[in-house]
């Protein structure tokens, strides 16, 4: 019956539930869009970082089996570099190899490794700037199952860089930008249910004098307001997804790095959006709370 | 607890202030309603029946006075604890007040499920109220393609369903023909048999001198202090037309 009562109020004023409905969409997919920018930011952030290191250069290390010569060493070289995600390898002896560790953690540390044989490395450098993590998974994974390669450091030792601070700022935004829409969600289901409430009232207020308690007289328009956050937040979702499909490569294709792809809301925060839907719009239809609870207005 | 009156207004004031002027619609009211009392409460339009009723059903709160419902003091109740109280009240509308969007049955449940019956037992009860009203092969209908004779059985169904110690209607003959009318008030007054106070806000003295029963009659907002005596309402042809008719 709650149901029933809760599809009554939602059909009452099917203009308004339309609107509202694409109201919450609206308000949800600005904050979408900014989450999206930012996760896509910070992702180009981290990727950069990785670059710019003075420890880990754009590249990766593969440390080769030692029983390899120099013939099997040069063949394998040349089937990694036939991938063309990498530009170029150099061979490090296990004697520059000790050189750098030196270099890099002092003596006492190099000694540690002056009894046993480093193996020999090659280093690789990316053809390209930015590769996605999934892409750096599936490179690593392929490297590693090359007959001689023991092992594969990707080197991803990010330092901090300036831009760093900058993208924190974003995040700042998007808190306050998250607190503005949560309002407005609660807003505009909370007017809507008004509405429906005042169209309904004489039933509403017969419900009080059969005795309703205002809880009772609540959940129809619980479920209501749960109804429209979460149609919005769907409609938001969908109008996300499309835009990054279809908008971003045909607009903003120009303006990003060379070989980034632009990702799409991440599946945490497509679920945290639609929490926020369903959330603000529980807030709202609470906002009706001192019209169910004040005495009937009839006899 | 036995004789302890089930409807109680000791020395009830309801004031009103409209445009700056202040408007008594009941004066200094007191009255006592027992168990099983069938009573009509009469009076004209704006006599203050109304205000009377809102008073009962803890719907108004008294500008001076005391009022008290099976025992319970009403003038200092919370809204939680009226509406709690007013599930032990049946109350009649003139006008049904049925909710539109549900059916016949449903109407009749919703008063079962603001007490919290089970399902079986609320089910068991609503077929067996329809049943009594004749309604029961309309329980599936929509209340708007009735007529307004069935929803006001449905609206006594209602009422009924909770079975109440008191049940309180107002006007609940306005809208009907006087053959349903008459049938409806014949049926509430076999309430008394199952020890149910009746009690019923009227204007229509052809029904009140019909049913009998107590009569409390409002004049001007206040009781007088005894129950009106129905014989001094009998209307008479004035003299001068029974002449005229006679020469």
């Amino acid at each position: 019956m709650i149901l029933k009562l809760a599809w009554k109020h939602l059909v009452s004023r099917p203009f308004s539930s339309l609107f509202t409905i694409v109201a919450v969409a609206v308000s949800l997919s600005v904050l979408g869009t900014f989450w999206t920018v930012v996760e896509n930011l910070e992702r180009i952030r981290v990727t950069r970082a990785q670059v710019s290191s003075v420890d880990a250069p754009p590249g990766l290390t593969v440390f080769v089996d030692s029983k390899l010569n120099k013939g099997e060493i040069d063949a394998l070289r040349e089937k990694i570099l036939s991938d063309n995600r990498f530009a170029s390898s150099e061979i490090v002896a296990p004697e520059a190899a000790l050189k750098a560790l030196e270099l890099q953690f002092g003596e006492t540390l190099s000694k540690v490794f002056e009894g046993n044989s480093l193996p020999v490395t090659l280093k690789l450098q990316f053809s390209k700037t930015f590769l996605r993590g999934e892409e750096l998974n599936v490179v690593l994974n392929t490297l590693r199952g090359y007959p001689g390669v023991l092992d594969v450091d990707a080197g991803l030792g990010a330092v901090p860089s300036g831009r760093e601070t900058s993208y924190s700022r974003l995040f700042s935004w998007a808190s306050a930008l998250l607190l503005t829409v949560f309002g407005v969600v609660a807003l505009l289901v909370s007017h809507l249910i008004r509405l429906a409430f005042e169209a309904l009232r004489p039933e509403v207020e017969t419900m009080k004098v059969l005795g309703a308690s205002a809880f009772w007289i609540l959940r129809p328009l619980l479920i209501e307001g749960l109804a429209l956050g979460f149609l919005g937040a769907l409609l938001a979702l969908g109008l996300l997804f499309l835009g990054v499909d279809v908008v971003v490569p045909r607009v903003a294709a120009s303006l990003l790095p060379k070989d980034f792809i632009f990702d799409s809301l991440s599946l945490l925060s497509s679920a945290q959006l639609v929490g926020l839907g369903v959330g603000a719009s529980l807030v709202g239809s609470f906002l009706t709370w001192p019209l169910v609870s004040k005495p009937a207005q009839t006899t | 607890m036995a004789g302890m009156p089930v409807v109680e207004l000791v020395d009830v004031d309801r004031e009103f202030t409209r445009g700056g002027e202040r408007l008594h619609a009941l004066a200094r009211v007191s009255l006592k309603l027992q168990s099983g009392e069938f009573v009509f409460l009469t009076g004209p339009s704006g006599s203050g029946k109304s205000t009377l009723l809102r008073l009962v059903l803890g719907l108004d709160n008294p500008s001076k006075g005391e009022v008290y419902v099976l025992g319970k003091a009403v003038h200092k109740m919370t809204e939680a604890e009226r509406r709690r109280l007013r599930r032990e009240v049946g109350v009649v509308f003139q006008d049904h007040r049925l909710i539109s969007s549900l059916n016949v049955f449903e109407n009749v449940e919703l008063p079962l499920l603001f007490q919290g019956l089970g399902k079986a037992e609320r089910e068991r009860r609503v077929l067996e109220i329809l049943e009594t009203v004749q309604m029961r092969e309309h329980a599936q209908s929509g209340v708007t393609c009735l007529s307004a004779g069935e929803k006001q059985r449905v609206g006594i169904a209602r009422a009924l369903v909770i079975c109440p110690r008191i049940l309180v209607a107002d006007e609940p003959t306005g809208n009907l023909d006087p053959v349903s009318a008459r049938s409806l008030v014949r049926m509430l007054r076999e309430l008394k048999g199952f020890g149910t106070t009746v009690f019923i806000a009227t204007h229509d003295m052809g029904l009140v001198r019909d049913f009998g029963g107590r009569v409390l009659e409002l004049v001007g907002g206040a009781l007088p202090p005894n129950d009106l005596n129905m014989a001094s309402k009998a209307y008479k042809v004035p003299r001068f037309f029974a002449a005229g008719q006679n020469a």
